[in-house]
């Protein structure tokens, strides 16, 4: 058999069930190979490694998450007790600025938005040169 | 929420390793879950979608530790890598063999990562693990065959220091 097909064969067997004939071909192989036997070693450590990763418990780790949806909950609340407020704010603020711009310009024209109603030519093609 | 939280902080500290953004992640796995209560249909099994989620929140986040990186190589200018296992940043001989392990996973990529700690760690069949991840069982077994060469190769390489 092929050594590449054997190291797949090894590297199922950690991990996978393998039929009765793969288990045969398998079991040959490590017995002329020490090196194969190494690896099936190796192997075998870094999944019981894996395996055996679990972290301690946190005994409070279930605070944290009802702290963190309590807080979530309370900015939420307030965004939404707020906004009516904000917005009628923003929308007085607008109107007075509008009220102010159109008794200082006499309209509501986009040059009088960017207060270029009473600009001259002369003045505008200086600007542009500037 | 105490019967799951074991299996979520292990499989969130295993893709992001032993960092203090791993329990922010894990957490925020169970917050997610309470939003989308509305949306959990019951057709698949609890520990399953919270699994699902905590492998898409841990990739988020290592995308954006990879685009914080980005950024940080960018305004440095240097030709920093990834750490070599064998340098001083990952210090091996001061772990002990969980830390060890999580250390070593995060060396190899996150593709074979997650298929590693689905499978060995939390213990889910091939085809459940093909579920989660939206792969096909066959990726799962060689992902899971070649990813476990390399974390051997991480840790034999690590222990002979």
């Amino acid at each position: 058999m092929e050594p590449n097909n054997i190291k797949n064969l090894l590297l199922r067997s950690i991990t996978e069930p393998m039929s009765a004939a793969e288990q045969e071909q398998l079991r040959a192989a490590l017995e002329v190979s020490e090196e194969l036997r190494r690896e099936q070693e190796q192997l075998t450590y870094t999944r019981e490694l894996v395996q055996q990763a679990i972290p301690a418990a946190d005994p409070g780790f279930s605070q944290k998450v009802l702290e963190r949806l309590q807080k979530g909950r309370k900015e939420v609340a307030l965004v939404v007790q707020l906004f009516p407020r904000v917005a009628a704010a923003c929308v007085a603020v607008i109107l007075a600025l509008g009220l102010f711009l159109y008794f200082e310009a006499g309209s509501l024209s986009t040059d009088a938005l960017v207060g270029l109603q009473d600009l001259s030519i002369e003045e505008a093609v200086a600007l542009t040169e500037y | 929420m105490q019967r799951h939280e074991q299996q979520v902080r292990a499989t969130v500290l295993g893709m992001l390793g032993p960092v203090a953004e791993a329990d922010d992640v894990a957490q925020e796995v169970f917050i997610r879950f309470f939003r989308s209560l509305d949306n959990f249909r019951g057709d698949a099994q609890l520990t399953t979608y919270l699994s699902r989620i905590a492998i898409n929140l841990s990739l988020n986040e290592l995308k954006r530790r990879q685009r914080a990186q980005k950024r940080f190589l960018f305004w440095q200018r240097s030709d920093t890598t990834i750490p070599d296992p064998a340098d001083e940043h990952a210090d091996p001989a001061r772990m002990d063999d969980q830390q060890l392990v999580r250390q070593a996973l995060q060396y190899i990529d996150a593709d074979y990562r997650s298929v590693i700690i689905l499978r060995l760690l939390d213990g889910y069949s091939v085809k459940e693990t093909a579920e989660i991840l939206d792969i096909p069982m066959g990726t799962v077994a060689s992902r899971l065959a070649r990813g476990l060469d390399k974390l051997k190769e991480v840790i034999v390489r690590w222990k002979a220091m």
